[in-house]
Order: C-alpha cells, then structure tokens, then sequence
C-alpha cells in the first residue's frame, strides 16, 4: 500500500505539499502525505481485496463474477489497441459538449429563477415536469427529431445537465440574503453593478456546485446517450459487451465511467478552491 | 472651523411602520416625527427590540413606511444612494474582497464617479486611521469583529456621504479602540459638515457624540424624550469624567430602564 501512496506522479500532483519546507521537515511531510493517501486508498483497496476474495472463492461462476485480473487484463489489452483511450476520448468529449452547453443555459436560467419570485411561481413547475423525466425516456423522440448522430447524444446529455444545474443555482441565488446587496445600493451601486459585483460572486459558489451536480448527472446519463446509435464510447463499449456477455468489459467500462468523473470532479474541486478561498468554510 | 458647509439631514413626519407577519402586522414604530438638521449628529437610544434599526432602514430607504413621509437633504426617501452612508448592525463587510478593496469599493461605482480620482488616498488614509494598513489584503474571513466593524466605517467614509446612519457601530470594539472611533468620528463630521443619525446601547457615547440624544419608548416605537447635549461641538475625553454627564446619563438611563421595562413585558405577554 504505501508503496503505491509513495508514487512520485502522487507527490508531483500536489508541489506545494514538499515545496517551501526545510530540508529537514520534507521527511515528516512525505511520512504524512503518504499517510493521507494511504488513507484515501483505503477503501478502493477494501473493495478491489473482497471482489478478487469472492473472485476467488470459489462459490461464484466465473463467467458471472470475472476477478479483479480479469478486468486488469481486458484493461491492457484494451489500452494497448487503443479502444480503450478512444472510448474515453469520446465519452469524455459527449459529457463535456452536454456539460458546458447544459450549465450555459442553467447559469442565466437559475439566476433568472432564483431572483425573480415571480419567475419562480411561473417557471417553478415546469422545472418540476420536466426535472423528473428519465432522459433515457427521452431517447425514442430525440432519435426522431434529431436522427442518430453525434448532436443526438449531446443534446441529451445537455437536458441532463441543465436540469441538475439549474435547480442548484437557482436554489442558491434564491437564498443569497439582502446584506450585501443593501450595502452596496447605500453606497451608490446601480442595478447593473449590484448584479456584476455583489449578486455574482455570491452565485458563484452556487455556479461551481451546480457544474459539480451536472457533471455527476451527465456521467450518469453517458450510458443511455450512447444507446443512441454510438460506435464509441464507455457506454457504447458497455452496451456492445453485454450483447455478449463479457463482464469483463462491463466491469471495464463501468470503472471507466467512474474513474473519468472522479478525475473531472477532482479537477472541479480545485478549481472550487481556488475561485472560493474567501469562503469562511470549515477547515477540511 | 465653521466655514464647512453644514450637509445632509433627515426629516421623519409622523411615520408609522408595521411588519407583515404570517401573524398579522407587528407595529414596530408608531408616529414618529423627528428632523435633523444638515450637519446635526443625532443619537437614538431604547430598548431592544423598540423599533430602533426599524427608524435607520426608514432614512437608508431600505424600507418604506406603513404611513407618514421621510425625507433625506430635503428630498423624499425613494431608495438608497451614495447621499447616505450606512454601517450596518452586522457590518455587511463583502466577504469576497480583501479589506482595501472593501474601503475603496464606493469610489469604483459610476455614482461616485467624480471622485474616483482619489480612490487610493483617502482608502490609504482610512486603513491608516483605522489601524488596518497591515491588514490591507486581508480576506474578512480572517478578520475580528472590531476589525470587521472598522472596514465598514472607512468604508462608509471614504464615499463622504451628506448623512450617517449608523447601527450600533462600534458595539464590536474595545474600549480604547472605542474612544479612538469616536474621535475619529468626530473629526469626520467636523471636517465634512456630515449629519448623521447613531444608533447605541450606550447613554455615554450618545452623549459624548450627539448635539441631542433621542430616547424611544418600548415598541411600537415612539418618541418618549429628546434630550439637548449642552457641550457644544467640542468635545473631549475629559467630559466622560464631568458630572453635567453624569447628570445626564444618569436621566436618560433612568427613562432607557423605564421603557425596557415596559418592553420585557410586553415580550413575556404571550401574542394574542
Ligand atoms: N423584517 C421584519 N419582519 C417582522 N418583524 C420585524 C422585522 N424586522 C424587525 N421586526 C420587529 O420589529 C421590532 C423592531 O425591530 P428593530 O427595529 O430591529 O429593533 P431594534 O433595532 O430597536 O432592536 C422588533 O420587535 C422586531 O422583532
Ligand atoms: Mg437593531
């Protein structure tokens, strides 16, 4: 295990942890960092150790539970083919073109919402209608009005992923309390300027969650997207393995779907961090 | 000394407000008629709860009354405007800026265009009088109170508004620190002919601060006595020790405690 935390690709993703610290303090803060990520790899480990146990074990078929090395072997011969890189290439492509266009719309929508009491009333329950629709139902009638093509699948990732934005933002901005924006107005901000330099920065936070929320969605939808006619893609390469069943490349395209979120909400995180250090928050 | 112009002032004619509650209407002021002059430093005192930030929101025009007029440099309250200044009870300081951009964020804004120019100064001059140059690119996060406090008043003073209106603005600080703000304080007015309306807990700094010190009774608030300051405009720390003070603590505290009273038992009657 702390073979495995000590990789120097953990230590060189965080510079700052070693750098800036005394020659004599870089063995304490390596000690504790591997300490950490030993911590955070603790459960994965857990799980990966009881699926080969029950792998192992005997009591399951094979063919329905394949061992973690199974999954491992499909993995390098799938990286070294290159199927694997281009169905994460692609997949990753679908979430992020739904992503950006989805919270696009959801931005300006949910600060409209969260605002606007009287948009609230009007537009509230049509956010509930259509908030509850399974984009997977969806499917029949976007393959009708869109065909089959690459816009199709966007365009369903996209209802995803506004749909989760805007309840989050406009929940947000309706909840900013009217401190701020009363004092700028009593030192002179206009309209306009209340909005750009006080109601902004507080949706801000409300912004990134919704993105984060989206992004979970959208990876979430990924699978019934791809039912649309995809060639490539995790979720197509999940759907095509199942119609043989290889569980092996179930597994492989699953992991893969989890693996890719995780990056992205990681990369979220920081960014988080860094647009919000102003935030009073807890200490992590 | 008195070739600044007098500015600002305030004129409340008979205003009444109440809240709507899922309760039904709470009275928080019932009548109130009282004007400050341009240039004139009034001091508000009462029992929590009597309608006391209830009366500032009225003059920031933060709200408007249930009945009657108000009034800010002549002109009907229609809204708030850089022509009144406010520090707020809970400071209101942007938690997303650093300290100096929180002094100086008045002098950004299209209304206080004519002074941009100098921005840098006068937001280098108050950091410095409030003790806060060190702090300058601090995050309020990191801030005390008392320092949180003091942001809002530069903040406020940097934009030289006409009127003050000012919540309970020092209640954060310490005592030494108080009577540094309460100089400098004086010393804006003076310089600036500002009026301006204090709100306090505090008989002694209402009258150390104020030509007149207005006491309300317990809610719905009503005017139970104005009192005139005989101290002319200077004023020193000595007074703090002079017994004309104390006299007239001793007076208003007794009227404060009177309606406090009155207010706790209104508070304990269960609504009807
Ligand atoms: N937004 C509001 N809604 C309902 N009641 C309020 C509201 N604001 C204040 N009140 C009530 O009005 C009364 C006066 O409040 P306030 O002016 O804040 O008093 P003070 O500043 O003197 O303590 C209090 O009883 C308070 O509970
Ligand atoms: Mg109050």
């Amino acid at each position: 295990m702390t073979t495995l935390a000590g990789r120097p690709a953990d230590a060189a993703g965080h510079p700052g942890a070693a750098a800036g610290t005394g020659l004599g303090a870089v063995g304490p803060v390596l000690a504790s960092f591997a300490g950490r990520a030993g911590l955070v790899l603790l459960p994965w480990a857990a799980i990966v150790g009881l699926w080969a146990a029950a792998a192992g074990s005997g009591l399951f078929d094979p063919v329905l539970l394949p061992a973690p090395s199974a999954v491992l072997a499909q993995a390098l011969q799938q990286l070294g083919d290159g199927r694997l890189p281009a169905a994460v290439a692609a997949s990753t492509g679908r979430v992020l073109a739904g992503l950006v266009l989805g919270v696009a719309l959801a931005v300006p929508a949910g600060i409209l919402l969260g605002r606007s009491r009287g948009v609230r009333r009007v537009a509230g329950p049509l956010l509930g209608f259509f908030r509850a629709l399974p984009p997977i139902a969806l499917i029949p009638l976007v393959i009708v009005y869109f065909g089959i093509g690459e816009s199709a699948k966007v365009i369903v990732l996209t209802f995803a992923a506004f749909f989760a934005a805007v309840i989050v933002v406009s929940e947000g901005v309706a909840q900013i309390p009217p401190l701020y924006e009363n004092a700028a107005r009593t030192l002179g901000a206009t309209r306009a300027e209340v909005f750009r330099r006080i109601v902004l920065p507080q949706a801000l936070p409300h912004i990134l969650t919704g993105i984060r929320v989206a992004l979970g969605t959208t990876w979430a939808t990924l699978v019934a997207a791809e039912l649309v006619a995809a060639q490539v893609g995790l979720g197509a390469t999940i759907q095509v393995a199942a119609a043989f069943f290889d569980l092996p490349v179930i597994y492989l395209g699953i992991i893969g779907i989890g693996a890719a979120a995780l990056a992205m909400d990681a990369g979220l995180r920081r960014l988080n961090a860094r647009l919000l250090s102003w935030q009073d928050r807890r200490p992590a | 000394m008195t070739a600044v112009p007098a500015r600002g002032g305030l004129s409340f004619s008979r205003v009444s407000v109440a809240y709507d509650t899922s309760r039904g209407p709470v009275p928080a002021l019932s009548e109130v008629s009282l004007t400050v002059a341009p240039g004139e430093f009034v001091a508000v005192v009462g029992p929590s709860g009597c309608g006391k930030s209830t009366l500032l929101k009225l003059a920031a025009g933060l709200l408007a009354p249930s009945s009657g007029t108000v009034t800010a440099g002549g002109v009907p309250v229609a809204g708030p405007g850089a022509d009144r200044g406010v520090i707020f009870q809970d400071y209101a300081v942007f938690p997303w800026l650093t300290v100096e951009q929180n002094i100086g964020f008045g002098l950004t804004l299209s209304a206080n265009r004519a002074e941009a120019r100098e921005r840098e100064a006068r937001v280098a001059h108050y950091l410095d009088r409030m003790g806060l140059a060190e702090f300058r690119h601090a995050l309020p996060k990191t801030l005390s109170g008392g320092m949180k406090q003091r942001v809002a008043l530069a903040r406020a003073y940097v934009v030289r508004p006409g009127t003050l209106l000012m919540d309970e603005p020092f209640g954060a600080l310490d005592s030494q620190t108080r009577l540094a703000m309460h100089d400098l304080l004086l010393g804006v007015l003076r310089q600036e002919g500002t009026a301006g309306l204090l709100i306090t807990h505090s008989v002694e700094e209402a009258l150390y601060l104020a030509a007149r010190v207005v006491v309300l009774s317990a809610r719905p608030g009503r005017i139970r006595a104005v009192m005139e300051v005989p101290f002319g405009r200077a004023r020193d720390h000595a007074l703090l020790a002079s017994p004309d003070l104390a006299r007239l603590k001793g007076e208003i505290t007794a009227l404060v405690m009177d309606e406090y009273r009155r207010q706790t038992a209104l508070d304990r009657r269960p609504a009807a």
